[in-house]
């Protein structure tokens, strides 16, 4: 019982240290920023939420233009994806009470185009190599 | 927007109905296992189509129903053909199904493999990478349960969580493999008949053209083929199937409890009619923008968008279709790690001594063990379960070659294989925590070949073939 306990506790612990790349910004009232690299990321806030609140999203930090407005749940988080490069600027807008939340920054740099294509290029030549392995392994060894 | 759109009653309704009926199939399936062999590997006699069924059923799983569209909604079209091309493992693990059978025809499980072949440390090696990937495997198919719960009908995660589980292991726990491959067989022709519907309603309700006019104006780059961290994970994605394939008991039990002759045609055939089904069930996630779907995390989109797209009875729908997809695997990697533990680390390392009466209670032990501690596990919901199953990418893809190799070429030694699955797990979670999720995989399996290939060259061990058939 006690190595059950100790196998359960080492698992929690590295599982509790996964998704490094997955950045959170909190929309609260406290700001936050957020770097990200692949152009998809979750933002939260605290609070319930109305029927008829949205999130408003702008590349201006002024919000002089409010270029989308999203849905937002009653589980107090929203992902977003396929973002191009860019600075991006979010709040939550309540229109029946008028009132926003604060403003939070997300930042989104892709990674470089010629690692990805290179890493690309290595992932088709170890693919290839393992098929004609196994096709070739398979028909020379019919039987043992 | 409230995403509820089952009631709680509804919801507490199916999960009974469905605990009742599976749990009750195992029970009945069960009472003809007298055996080890029978409670472990359905007596060595499933034939073509229930062997192609199981094959396809286990691999459809929270990486079909819910991660696929997932990564759709992060990655976009390569998410999307990524997750489609791990069909690749199961159609390169046909061949080498038939070669195992040929090699091994009383073997039980892929740790016998690797001990006979290999020796003492390349098998802790190898099972330390192989019991990592079924508690992360195991662990994410709980999440799934309770995220669906809390997505489709806002019923607490760990109800979800719990009802899934406890159902499994019960039925698992009753029925030994034979429950596990005939409620397989039930449930891929639940899943396809559900997966083929939803499909085609997206299609017809919102249109090809409204989807791509509102994807390329509010989610440019999921369109986008030269979207640098989607073109990362493409063969990553690759690598990660073909690793969790080549290196997991639950296909190697598969290979040793087909008939003879069967396990190539029948890994062949699910892997080409599996292929499909991520592009069908990822597609949906790029219906998101059209239909004003945004989810509270990436993992909800697919039942979000299906609920949306179908709603009441849709939702009801969804939810059995996922239910089952779940399910499907949940049983096969209970069975098949509750083998590993008990030829491998009972038998293998606590008690040698034990006849198989013993195995078979400490098989059945083992079962309710790996579902309490994937329980107590899940319970802190610390991760989305697409970045919980790209961890254990690390860890699988580094057994590619040593698997590879071992079967087919007698020249590859212990030290080579424990060298290049341990290094290749340690370089895979170095790029995990570096670079990104979607390149750990490809960075495993990568170090892992280096090493075999130097240890080939080094050492010539002779193995022979016939010391497996001990």
């Amino acid at each position: 019982m006690k190595a059950i306990l100790s196998a359960v506790a080492i698992l929690l612990a590295v599982f509790s240290f996964l998704s490094p790349t997955f950045a959170y910004a909190e929309v609260e009232l406290t700001p936050a920023e957020q770097a990200n690299s692949e152009g998809y990321f979750t933002l939260r806030w605290k609070g319930s939420v109305s029927e008829s609140m949205v999130l408003e999203m702008s590349t201006a930090s002024s919000f002089d233009t409010v270029e989308h407005q999203y849905p937002v749940t009653r589980l107090q988080s929203i992902t977003l994806s396929g973002y191009d490069n860019g600075l991006y600027h979010f709040r939550l807008y309540d229109p029946e009470k008028a009132e926003y939340s604060n403003a939070v920054t997300v930042s989104v740099e892709h990674r470089s185009l010629s690692l990805a294509i290179k890493l690309f290029f290595l992932g088709a030549v170890l693919f290839v190599t393992l098929v004609v392995i196994i096709l070739f392994s398979s028909r020379k060894n019919n039987s043992i | 927007m409230n995403s509820v759109v089952i009631s709680t009653e509804w919801a507490f309704t199916i999960l009974l109905a469905f605990g009742v009926l599976w749990v009750a199939f195992g029970w009945w399936l069960g009472r003809s296992n007298k055996s080890l062999d029978d409670f472990m590997l359905a007596g060595r006699n499933v034939g073509f189509a229930f062997a192609s069924a199981t094959a396809m059923a286990t691999w459809i799983t929270s990486n079909t129903t819910l991660v696929a569209p997932q990564l759709t909604y992060q990655f976009g079209i390569w998410g999307m053909v990524g997750y489609s091309m791990a069909a690749l493992g199961l159609l390169l693990f046909a061949p080498m199904a038939q070669r195992i059978k040929a090699l091994m025809p009383h073997g039980h499980t892929c740790g016998d493999f690797i001990r006979m072949r290999y020796g003492f440390w390349a098998w802790i090696v190898f099972l330390i990478v192989s019991l990592f990937y079924a508690f992360g495997w195991l662990v994410s198919l709980g999440m799934a349960g309770g995220i669906l719960l809390s997505a489709l009908s806002g019923l607490d995660y760990h109800i979800g969580m719990t009802a899934i589980l406890v159902i499994c292991v019960c039925y698992t726990l009753l029925g030994g493999l034979k429950a596990v491959i005939a409620t397989d067989f039930v449930q891929t022709i639940i899943i396809l008949s559900g997966v083929v519907l939803i499909a085609y309603i997206g299609i017809t309700e919102v249109g090809l053209d409204t989807i791509h006019s509102t994807v390329s104006e509010e989610s440019p780059q999921l369109l986008n083929l030269l979207f640098p961290a989607a073109i990362m994970f493409l063969f990553n994605n690759v690598f990660f199937g073909i690793g969790e394939i080549f290196h997991s008991n639950v296909w190697w039990s598969r290979a040793f409890a087909f008939k003879e002759k069967i396990g190539k045609r029948a890994f062949l055939l699910s892997g080409m009619l599996w292929m499909p089904i991520p592009i069908v069930t990822g597609f949906a996630a790029l219906a998101a923008s059209s239909l004003n779907v945004y989810p509270p995390s990436a993992d909800m989109i697919g039942p979000l968008i299906a609920a949306k797209l179908l709603g009441k009875i849709g939702a009801i729908f969804v939810f059995i279709v996922v239910f089952s997809a779940l399910a499907s695997s949940l049983d096969s990697l209970l069975a098949a790690t509750s083998d590993l533990i008990t030829k491998d680390i009972y038998k293998g390392l606590i008690n040698k001594q034990a006849d198989k009466q013993k195995l078979f209670k400490i098989s059945k032990y083992s079962i309710l063990i790996l579902g309490v501690i994937t329980w107590i596990l899940c319970l802190p919901k610390m991760t989305t379960l697409g970045a919980l199953l790209n961890f254990t990418g690390a860890f699988v893809a580094s057994t590619i070659w040593p698997i590879v190799f071992g079967l087919y070429y007698r020249r590859l030694n212990g030290v080579g294989a424990a060298l290049a699955m341990a290094l290749g797990t340690s370089c895979g979670l170095l790029a995990y925590w570096l670079v990104g999720f979607y390149v750990a995989a490809l960075t495993s399996c990568l170090v892992s070949l280096v090493i075999c290939l130097f240890a080939l060259v080094l050492k010539d061990q002779k193995f022979e073939w016939k010391d497996l058939q001990q």
